[in-house]
């Protein structure tokens, strides 16, 4: 039996005959998931000639590994997408370069789920943008090609904390195959086919470890078809996105490890940390994000007839209630969202923020990054990059209204 | 045998007799749990998915079943005679892996992952509305172990919560290891650290706190343990968060890995010793749910000790408690099975009604099902068992349920007893080790006929003491229903 956090290697003769294998652990109760299955093929790996170059760097995203001197180059023989080359645990970035054989013309997805940053090319065209400074992390890129070998290319960086890199590929012939050894970790493309959706006219939530909202996570998935993410470590929303909502299926099968990402499209993320902040100035440094807010405190949700959540948390002696409702329209409906606040001494220099990131004025609200249209009512200026409401109370209350619209 | 002349037509008779007795205690021989306990399971909603996470009992008809996809359901009819006839109403869902419920006017309080909430439908329409988070002082960071299980509110109105380990190995969010107590508005008292991997959390009869810890790191096999506040309950992964907690005094001494309990507690005085070992694969392998049978008579003869829920063997066990020199310690005895998933949540009605919610999802179960919700009720016939186990000066007393026939029970070689205790390392699990025999040395027969004193030499402190009682036959011939005991000594009464 081996301890944790050891490793043992098992040498055993492959089955001539071609197949899936399945393999378990037969600890008692252990098999549920350690399980696996081993496919015996004839077929060779379709990656040939991988060669990987390796850099030593400190990065928060991809860097131009082009302008740099690797530290070492050498070829992966067994074709597949591995780190194993590195000879540190953080701190280190690799390109790896090969040829990929299609076996049909159509339209090829890669997978890609890292930790930290990847990218994946085919013919110096990028299809997955997997970037960032993450825990493992799955992304998908689509491409129509044509049969035969194509160039694959893949970036990743580590930054610190855990590494671990897993590409894999589906398409016409190709059946979901892995193109590194072992298995996707954490964010990896999970299981799937479980998808919730809310009842007619109502609204459905999914409270559960969802990617880039935090393991506090409170998902909403309302009929008029629009979603949100509310953190409840950060008292914020973390993101909003069109068409599906959830699917349960990593949570639900097995023992549900790892984060949950929105299904459906169009997902805009939200900033981290939390929304309210006093400032000395309108300009001044927004409070860097923390993993959860010190200064707020959840105190839970309400629904009203239609399952439709309003949250109520508290900074300090301020209290707020914060109501999202969904406005149903078009193909994808959008979102309002009515932020009441009260307190017995009114908080000074109290903002809040809605954005951030390339926000520019527009007729009826704000742009921000070229795919989110908020629009409001209530005083708001765009300061260091972030669109900043001031919060004035009257007579110990205050009141923002904000909508959030899909950008053309 | 050779017959004296004389009597031979009255040996004759005689044998007849004995042949006859000897067939009556053959078919008395075998009893099951049918004879005693009738399981049923409850019809679930169709197309539902109602892995069991918590129970509780709402009123006389309906009891709440919370499933591990955070979903609440209503069943009306529960305590019915004809099962088939109840319905099913969805009251809440999206809550969080909700593992530990209970309800009390019209409100549900109940412990979930990210933290202790109550809900309740304030509009009257059946369906919750409103949910108040009550606090939640601990980190979860995405690893699923990160469980919380929690009581419902004790004679003070607080909660009891553990906290798992991150991995089930370490305490990499804030206060994982540790036992909080939630008060009604809202505060949260550290209570207790050293907790590794619970499966349930709940009361005996005098309202003390207990929770059973899966066998893993520093927990060598599966067992019951007494949350006494202000101590550590064996796992040092979480005592980083101690000085956070001024209420607990000083910080405990690391346990030396690959020592004893007995040993490590007299070194540190923090250190609360396993109340009852659950010995790995003899008694189940993953104890979950623990509730004091309260009925009064209504579930059977056992009102007053302990039952605990098993995941793995998806089984029942009881557990005689008592307290020795301050300290916990007691027996557990195998009582009921053949349920069809892994119980975690069990539940007991005052009209002696059993309710238990089951999964194997993630781990498995014996039974067969993915799922299932059953009810136990005594069938009103005593089985014959030992009742309670107590440790005495010189060995241990039995009383039994029913009276039992002195001949056997009052002979020494009825009875066996061996012992043996875990390791107490950073390693994962134990083999038995330092294994002793004891010996009966004398049985005493009570007056009542209800009872043995039997003397014991060779008794160790710290160790899983098993008592197999083959021999002992009833009054009326009948074999013990269950013949394993397992006894754990801490403490020895002065």
């Amino acid at each position: 039996m081996v301890q944790p956090k050891k490793e043992s290697v098992i040498w055993f003769r492959a089955p001539k005959k071609e197949g899936n294998y399945p393999y378990i652990c037969t600890f008692p109760g252990h098999f549920e998931l350690m399980n696996g299955m081993m496919a015996v093929s004839k077929r060779a790996n379709p990656v040939t000639n991988l060669t990987y170059k390796f850099y030593h760097g400190k990065w928060d995203k991809l860097p131009d590994f082009s302008k740099m001197e690797p530290k070492k180059t050498g070829t992966l023989a067994s074709g597949l997408f591995e780190l194993s080359p590195k000879d540190r645990d953080n701190e280190f970035g690799f390109v790896f370069t090969g040829d990929i054989e299609c076996p049909k013309d159509g339209i090829y997805t890669f997978t890609v789920t890292s930790d930290d940053g990847s990218s994946l090319y085919i013919d110096n065209t990028r299809v997955v943008n997997n970037d960032g400074v993450h825990p493992a992390k799955a992304t998908k890129g689509q491409v129509r090609l044509k049969a035969g070998k194509r160039k694959i290319e893949v970036r990743y960086f580590e930054g610190g904390g855990e590494q671990s890199l897993f590409v894999e590929w589906a398409g016409p012939g190709v059946k979901k195959q892995p193109l590194s050894p072992g298995a996707a970790s954490g964010g990896g493309s999970g299981p799937s086919g479980m998808l919730i959706a809310a009842a007619d006219g109502e609204a459905a939530i999914y409270r559960n470890f969802i990617s880039d909202a935090g393991p506090r996570a409170i998902g909403v998935g309302y009929s008029e078809g629009v979603n949100l993410t509310f953190d409840a470590n950060n008292m914020r929303f973390a993101q909003i996105w069109q068409g599906d909502f959830m699917d349960g299926a990593r949570h639900w099968n097995g023992r549900g490890q790892g984060f949950q990402p929105p299904a459906g499209d169009a997902v805009i993320k939200l900033p981290a940390g939390a929304a309210f902040a006093s400032l000395e100035s309108a300009g001044a440094a927004w409070p860097k994000a923390e993993t959860r807010s010190s200064e707020f405190r959840f105190r839970g949700y309400q629904l009203n007839k239609k399952q439709q959540p309003r949250f109520h948390y508290e900074m300090g002696e301020v209290s707020i209630v914060d109501t999202p409702v969904p406005v149903a329209g078009g193909e994808y409906g959008h979102l309002t969202r009515s932020l009441q606040l009260s307190a017995k001494t009114a908080p000074a220099n109290l903002y809040f923020r809605a954005a951030s990131g390339n926000i520019t004025v527009a007729p009826g609200g704000f742009i921000v990054n070229g795919d989110l249209m908020i629009s409001t009512k209530s005083k708001a200026t765009i300061e260091a990059n972030e669109l900043r409401l001031p919060v004035e109370f009257k007579n110990g209350s205050a009141k923002i209204e904000l909508t959030y619209k899909w950008a053309q | 045998m050779k017959t004296p002349p004389a009597f031979t037509k009255f040996s004759a008779t005689r044998a007849c007799i004995s042949s006859m007795l000897a067939a009556t205690a053959l078919a008395a021989a075998a009893p099951t749990m049918e004879d005693f306990y009738l399981r049923e399971e409850i019809p679930l909603p169709e197309g539902e998915v109602m892995e069991g996470a918590s129970i509780s009992i709402i009123d006389d008809k309906r009891v709440a079943l919370a499933t591990r996809r955070g979903d609440v359901w209503i069943c009306d009819g529960a305590f019915g005679e004809d099962l088939s006839k109840v319905t099913w109403s969805k009251f809440a869902s999206g809550l969080h892996e909700p593992l530990g419920m209970s309800h009390k006017d019209g409100w549900f309080t109940f412990t979930q992952r990210p933290d202790v909430s109550r809900m309740r439908d304030s509009d009257g329409d059946g369906r919750a509305d409103q949910f108040v988070t009550v606090a939640a002082p601990w980190g979860i960071n995405g690893d699923y172990h990160e469980y919380a299980f929690g009581t419902p509110p004790d004679k003070d109105g607080n909660v009891w919560v553990v906290l798992c380990l991150t991995g089930s190995f370490n305490a990499n969010s804030p206060w994982r290891g540790w036992c909080f107590r939630i008060t009604p508005d809202g505060k949260s008292i550290p209570t207790c650290s050293g907790i590794r991997s619970p499966g349930g959390i709940g009361f005996n009869m005098e309202g003390d706190v207990f929770y059973c810890d899966n066998q893993g790191t520093w927990n060598g096999s599966s067992s019951l343990k007494h949350l006494k506040p202000g101590g550590f309950v064996g796992n040092p992964n979480g005592n980083k968060f101690w000085e956070q907690a001024p209420n607990m005094g000083p910080k405990p001494a690391d346990p030396k890995s690959g020592s004893r309990i007995e040993t490590e507690r007299k070194r540190i005085p923090q250190l609360v010793p396993t109340a009852v070992w659950l010995p790995h694969g003899k008694l189940g392998q993953s104890p979950t749910g623990i509730i004091p049978d309260h009925t009064k008579g209504a579930f059977g003869p056992f009102a007053g000790q302990v039952l605990v829920g098993e995941q793995t063997h998806s089984q029942v066990q009881r557990v005689f408690l008592e307290k020795i020199n301050g300290v916990y310690q007691g027996a557990a005895f195998p009582f009921l099975g053949g349920y069809r998933s892994g119980i975690v949540p069990l539940r007991l009605a005052d009209d002696g009604s059993l309710f238990v919610g089951t999964t194997n999802r993630g781990w498995g179960a014996r039974g067969g099902l993915p799922f299932s919700f059953e009810r136990t009720r005594w069938t009103g016939k005593v089985p014959f068992e030992i009742h309670e186990m107590r440790i005495t000066k010189d060995g241990f007393e039995l009383t039994f349920t029913e009276e039992i026939d002195p001949k056997t029970a009052g002979d020494k070689a009825s009875y066996s007893m061996n012992s043996w205790t875990y390791v107490y390392q950073s390693g994962y699990g134990s083999p038995e080790v330092d294994k002793t025999a004891q010996s009966i040395e004398s049985v005493t027969v009570g007056a009542d006929k209800k009872s043995v004193r039997l003397k014991v030499a060779n008794r160790q402190a710290g160790h899983c003491h098993h008592l197999k009682s083959a021999g002992v036959r009833s009054k009326s011939g009948g074999e013990l229903w269950h013949q394993n005991a397992y006894y754990t000594i801490n403490e020895f009464p002065k």
